[in-house]
């Protein structure tokens, strides 16, 4: 579904490298978890993945599409929920929804269906008509998800969608995350909390200074690396203790 | 399909930023309000040049009357009549150095008597009724001057064009006295008493036209230069909340979401101009319709618009365009809202000023005249005046627009590649 390989990206010349020499293979329906500390390049890899930003070195696919050549191409076939939140905030949430979902094509009458869902489901009833710059973090990050899965792509693509949130809108969004992976959606998605994505995921992959140091599903590779008891504990073995930039 | 969202959106953006509105809006409509009542005066000045005259007539005669009722007549002088018994040429002096009036007249005593010595003994002499040629007092006394006094601050064609007021009012006097003479010696040489009546009223006349016939007695005042101008202003000020605009929407990340979604970041950036577009045409009504029905109200002349609609039309959307085209560079090419904001006013206040809008460009020096053809807002100024003043029709006005639009066009193609260049990157 989204293969990528060896991938290299310098944002400036003479700085070190964002991403050097990645591999990394997403299986359809997989809920991936891509995760590592601050600056590890986990945004520029979504964002070449996105066909957003192009790659020094390398290849990438999606649907055997290649991304670096052909990046309109593959927009249809993904939604993104980017790190930040993107909406316009002097618009209300249903304003905004209805306003992506036409530019993403889809019918009046599709989007007010999906919105009368959405809406709700994320337990947003009552502020539909309330300006997203009322809304509150966590408020926000339900929304920004809305907005990234409306038009019902066949991958989903998720940068930190629970960071600053507090703990009833982090399980929402993540059982609906897991929900939506049941019916069949490849969920790709970045994190630094640990224990989310040992629950979560099929497969992970650690990423730090650009490159991925381990891949595989969670539990084994726990098992693989003795003594940890948990990803967080496998996590400070692989990346080290030292504070990153 | 999709530009039409795309337009609301941006107009639901805009009506929510009520301040933006008020910028958009209220300020254009307030500099068309100072700016029209400031310049009353000073576009009077100009136009219509009333000069202030004080007049004293020490002759008491008919010259004297003549020099009076003609400088009434010549429509350009405001005359007041000082009193025989208090004042004098010192007085009158006096009275333009201190600038209540900008000219003095004073007719000395005895200038008709002079004139009708003088017009009567060549007459004589021509009819061969006086054999001697003039004796020496009379010769002495045949010099008499009309004293013009002048404020010193008066400029030089105003000057000008009361020596000419004056000499065509003293020439017609001569002749006329002239002629009334000469018809007077030869009534005696047809003794059945035939009155010899010369009529000495001009028979060639002058017939003024404006170049364009349904502009007849319009000229350039206070409204009709300040409505456009700061109409033009107001309209390149959407720079600022339209560059705002595109850089809010890459902070907020929804420039980030809509480049995920296939070909829309374009439809977008369509539907942001043509929001904008609307936005000035109903800036462009309000003040035309200011300039219209509230100018009377201060006092001032109503706006006159021209009869091209179409042309008019044509003309604001292609100002309108230059603005956005504007808007989108900077907004483009800028990474902080603060920083278009400030080099947006700055230079909108600076193309203002070369393009006449402060001012009108004739009378600015020489200098600035010819820096003005780079001003945008200069090629919108001269199609106002070419539709409002001279009458234009798209034809006429077809340089200005394709500058208008051209300057648009180029705006765009460099926003255009200054953003795949930064993608690249
Ligand atoms: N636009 C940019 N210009 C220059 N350097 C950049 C840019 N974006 C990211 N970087 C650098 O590239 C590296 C990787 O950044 P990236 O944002 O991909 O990390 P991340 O894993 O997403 O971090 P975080 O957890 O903080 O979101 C960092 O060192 C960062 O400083
Ligand atoms: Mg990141």
């Amino acid at each position: 579904m989204v293969q990528v390989n060896n991938l290299f990206k310098t944002y400036k010349k003479g700085f070190a490298p964002a991403l050097s020499g990645v591999n990394l293979t997403i299986q359809k329906g997989d809920f991936f978890g891509l995760l590592g500390p601050n600056g590890a390049g986990k945004t520029t890899l979504i964002s070449i993945i996105c066909g957003l930003s192009p790659a020094n070195i390398g290849t990438a696919y999606m649907n055997e599409t290649d991304i670096l050549r052909y990046p309109e191409k593959i927009k249809k076939y993904y939604g993104l929920v980017p790190q930040d939140i993107a909406l316009y905030p002097s618009l209300t949430a249903e304003e905004n929804l209805r306003f992506f979902g036409r530019m993403y094509g889809i019918p009046g009458n599709t989007i007010k269906s999906e919105v009368d869902f959405w809406l709700p489901k994320m337990g947003l009833s009552n502020h539909r008509h309330k300006k997203i710059n009322e809304y509150s973090t966590g408020m926000k990050r339900r929304v920004n998800l809305i907005a990234g899965i409306l038009h019902k792509p066949s991958i989903i693509i998720l940068d930190e969608p629970t960071v600053g949130v507090d703990v009833q809108s982090r399980v929402l969004i993540l059982e609906t995350l897991k929900e939506i992976n049941s019916k069949g959606t490849t969920v790709i998605y970045t994190s630094h909390y640990l224990e989310e994505a040992e629950d979560l995921c099929n497969r992970i992959a650690i990423i730090d200074k650009g490159r991925i140091i381990k891949e595989g599903e969670p539990a084994q590779l726990i098992a693989q690396e003795n003594p940890c008891s948990n990803l967080e504990d496998l996590f400070i073995k692989l990346t080290g203790k030292e504070l990153r930039d | 399909m999709r530009v039409f969202f795309a337009i609301y959106k941006e107009l639901l953006i805009l009506i929510r930023d009520k301040a933006g509105l008020a910028i958009l809006f209220l300020m254009p409509l307030t500099m068309i309000i100072i700016m029209a009542l400031i310049q009353d005066g000073p576009f009077r000045d100009y136009q219509q040049a009333e000069i202030k005259v004080i007049f004293l007539d020490q002759d008491g005669d008919e010259c004297g009357k003549a020099i009076s009722q003609g400088l009434n007549q010549a429509g350009i002088f405001k005359i007041t009549q000082a009193e025989y018994s208090k004042y004098d040429l010192n007085n009158i002096r006096e009275e333009v150095n201190k600038g209540t009036y900008k000219v003095g007249v004073v007719v000395p005593p005895g200038t008709s008597l002079m004139l009708q010595t003088h017009i009567s003994r060549d007459i004589s002499r021509a009819f061969g009724e006086l054999t001697n040629g003039p004796s020496e007092d009379i010769k002495d006394s045949l010099h008499a001057a009309i004293q013009v006094i002048y404020d010193p601050a008066l400029q030089a064609s105003f000057k000008k064009s009361v020596q000419l007021a004056l000499d065509k009012i003293l020439d017609g006097y001569q002749a006329s006295q002239s002629i009334k003479v000469i018809s007077q010696h030869l009534s005696q040489y047809f003794p059945n008493g035939n009155q010899f009546n010369i009529d000495t009223r001009r028979f060639i006349q002058l017939d003024q036209k404006t170049a364009v016939p349904e502009l007849q007695g319009l000229s350039l005042n206070s409204v009709q230069h300040n409505v456009p101008a700061w109409t033009i202003f107001g309209i390149f000020f959407i720079v600022l909340p339209l560059a705002g605009s595109i850089i809010k929407e890459r902070e907020d990340g929804s420039t980030l979401r809509l480049r995920t979604i296939p070909g829309t970041s374009l439809v977008v950036m369509i539907g942001k101009v043509l929001a904008y577009l609307l936005i000035t045409l109903a800036q462009f009504v309000l003040m035309m319709l200011a300039g219209i029905f509230l100018m009377p109200h201060l006092g001032l002349p109503a706006l006159e618009i021209g009869g091209n609609l179409s042309a008019l039309l044509l003309a604001v959307v292609s100002i309108g365009l230059a603005a956005t085209g504007l808007g989108v560079l900077l907004g483009t090419v800028f990474k902080t809202h603060q920083q278009s904001s400030t080099f947006a006013a700055v230079s909108i206040v600076i193309l203002a000023a070369i393009g006449g809008i402060w001012i009108p460009v004739f009378v600015m020096p020489e200098i600035l005249r010819k820096m003005s053809v780079i001003s945008p807002l200069g090629w919108s100024m001269e199609t106002f005046n070419n539709l409002f003043l001279r009458g234009a029709g798209v034809e006429e006005i077809l340089p200005e627009i394709s500058a208008l639009t051209g300057f648009f066009g180029a705006m765009l193609i460099m926003a255009y590649f200054y953003n795949k260049f930064k993608v690249r990157s």
